[in-house]
Parts: structure tokens; sequence; C-alpha cells
């Protein structure tokens, strides 16, 4: 059963009820809310995921409740509760659904250590995968946004899940966080791509989110092999330009980029450079979208 | 730049895994956890010192007769500088005559 399988007011009864029991392969994910706007959003982004009877296990259980007393009422605010305990500084009612997707990043960054993760986009075709590591501000959401949309499979947006005994990233495909002239800019470069109403005035601005495409939601099961790492950059007025990047520098940043590569230990560096054995480092500008995508046309064909 | 008394050796108890990649490398310190990286010349010095200590002229002299290293001030300084940082990580460690 999908999500999409509900109707919005089932999907209201349940979040304000047991939850939904939502499945994110490979994390199950029990969501509650009392904000009947979150429904809305669940149903434009997670439409596609499959459903967990309730009651099964869920790796984590998100509550996100409308604040109380005065905070009802004036200027209202959202909580985020993970495992019943409040989480976070209280955010405006309309940040409800970022905060969720924000909350769970958090969720599996802070707690899923069977996977060495690193804050990075995941795109792949023809079975290899493009782990793009790099800092807020780089353009890898825009750029993961528009190549999900010209024939690339979505692995992830923000957490690259990388299996420590294969090596292989595990599909993590949730939907894609745009940020201030992204949105625009992906709204003309696909416009058949499902987003959500922005949200304003957010700590990164202008925020919507993109749902995934069906087709990496129903391949959400299927690993894929790293076999490039590219740091994206945006400068505007540039050509769309791979430069081969150094991989002892690659292994560092990575390190750098990473939210458990220290828990790991000795096993993060050695999961790291045995993956580095097999991949090509670039770093990646472009200051055009359709020209990226050329780039990266020629790169999965040069293989 | 150490003295011919002053010898420096790479350290070989196991507290270092280096995993090369051509001509640069990176080294993690088992004992901190950190991560560094080994340029050409760190990685170069790190082979030459495998094993045996050497002094900073013999460095020297080993890095311009093999690998073209200029012998100009600011090359010293930079070497200097290289052999330093390789000290302060653990990577490389002081023999005394």
């Amino acid at each position: 059963m999908k999500l999409s399988d509900l109707s919005r007011a089932r999907l209201v009864t349940c979040l304000r009820g047991e939850g939904v029991w939502l499945s994110l392969s490979p994390f199950v994910v029990c969501i509650q809310s009392d904000v009947p706007a979150l429904a809305d959003r669940l149903i434009e982004m997670y439409a596609d995921f499959a459903l967990v009877p309730s009651g099964a296990f869920a790796d984590f259980h998100i509550e996100l409740r409308r604040g109380r007393g005065l905070r009802r009422w004036i200027r209202p605010q959202v909580d985020f509760h993970f495992d019943g305990v409040p989480t976070f500084h209280p955010l405006p009612l309309d940040q409800a659904y970022p905060m969720l997707e924000w909350g769970l990043n958090w969720c599996i960054a802070s707690h899923a250590h069977q996977y060495l993760i690193v804050h990075a986009a995941v795109v792949e075709r023809s079975g290899k995968a493009v782990i793009m590591p790099a800092p807020p501000g780089a353009g890898k959401s825009t750029l993961c946004a528009a190549l999900v949309h010209r024939g690339w499979r979505l692995l992830s947006d923000e957490l690259a899940l990388l299996d420590v005994d294969s090596g292989h990233v595990i599909p993590l495909a949730r939907p894609i966080n745009l940020k201030n002239r992204s949105i625009e800019i992906i709204r003309r470069f696909a416009p058949d791509a499902v987003l959500t109403p922005p949200v304003h005035d957010t700590r990164k601005g202008r925020v919507a989110l993109l749902r995934p495409p069906a087709d990496s939601v129903r391949r959400i099961d299927e690993p894929a092999m790293p076999a490039w790492i590219v740091f994206p950059k945006y400068q505007a007025g540039t050509q769309a330009c791979f430069r081969p990047f150094s991989k002892g520098q690659t292994c560092l940043r990575i390190a750098q980029e990473s939210f458990n590569y220290d828990i790991h230990g000795r096993a993060g560096f050695e999961i790291l450079t045995r993956m580095l054995d097999h991949c090509d480092c670039y770093e990646f500008s472009y200051g055009e979208l359709e020209d990226a995508m050329q780039a990266f046309a020629a790169l999965a064909a040069s293989s | 730049m150490t003295d011919s008394l002053h010898r420096l050796q790479l350290e070989e108890g196991g507290r270092f895994l280096i995993k090369t990649w051509g001509d640069e490398a990176v080294a993690y310190d088992l004992l901190s956890g950190d991560t560094h990286f080994l340029d050409p010349l760190s990685l170069a010095i790190t082979r030459y010192l495998s094993g045996t200590a050497r002094s900073g002229e013999e460095i020297a002299d080993h890095l311009a007769s093999n690998f073209d290293l200029p012998t100009d001030e600011h090359s010293l300084d930079y070497l200097h500088a290289t052999l330093s940082r390789l000290e302060a990580i653990g990577l490389l460690v002081v023999k005394s005559a």
C-alpha cells in the first residue's frame, strides 16, 4: 500500500492518531502530527512511498505538534519531538514541513551509524553512482534536481549512505530541498516537476521541496556502486567543466563532509579509501544547467 | 631543519595507516583518529625515511637529486615546514645520534 492510497481525511486522522508509518527504505519512520497542512505536503512529496502497517518497527518516531497556550493563536509555532522528546527550538507553524525534513535528516545523521554518512547528493545511471559532496550554496541540490529530471536516478539529495561492507550507496530518495533562486530555476528547467509551495523566511531563506521521481522511489531498494566523486560549484557565467581532482584531497574533503567518519574510526578510513580506489574524482563548475546536463551525459558515456 | 645530530625517521610503531595513490597519499592516525593528506613532497620524504633515520641535510640532498627540488631558500623553507608538519602529526620521529 502506498501513501497515495490513503484519502486526505484518512491521512489526517492517522497523523493525529497512531501515526503514518512510512517506508523510506532502509528506514521506517512513524510520523504523528496535529498540523493539517502537513498531510497536504506528505501527499505531494511521498505519494509513491510504501506504507508499513502501524505498530511495526520504526527506526524513528517523529511528532510535529502545534505550540500550546498562546502559541497556538499568536504567531503559532510547531514543535519537533523525536521519540517523544522535544528536540529543536520551535519554528513558525508554516515551517512544519521543512522542519520535518530537516529533523529527519538529523535523526538519520545522528543515529544511523551502520552507514558511513556523507553530506552529499547522489545520482545514478547504468548502475554507477555519482557522489556530490558540497557545502551549502555550492549548487548541489539544484544540480541534483536537474539531473533526476534528465534520466539520472535519485539516490539522495542530502545524505549519502555508504554500506560499510559492500561499499554500495544505499538509496534514500527523499524530496530535494531547493532554496531561494533554485526554486524558480528548477521550475523553468522542469515545468512538470512537483514542488511544495515555497516557505519564506526560514533559517535557510526561502525553501521548497521537490518530489522525487516515481522511478527513483520504485527502485528504492536498488543500491549502486560509486564510480565518480564530483565536487560541484555553481559559478555564474562559467562553462560546465570537469577538472580531475586529487584522490588524497578528495578523501579529506569527504571525511570533513561526513557526519560519522570519526565514529567509524579505522573502518571509516578503510571504507573511504577502498571506495576511492574505484572512483574518478573531479571538481565541477557550471553556470548553466543545460551545459551541466551535457557534461554529465558525456561523463556517463565515457565509462 | 634538523641538524646532523637530530635525525628523522618514519614512525614505524604501527600508529599510522597509509594509503597511496600515485605520488600522493593519506595517513590515518590510529591514535587520534585524524586523517592527513600527504602531498608528493611529504610522500617522498616518508618513503625516504622508512627504516632509516636521516638528517635534514641528507633529506634535502636526496630530494634535490631525485626530485629536482630546487635548493633556493624558499624551497628549503617549504621543506622545513613540511618536515615540521610531519613531525608535529607524529608521522616522523626524532632519533638522536
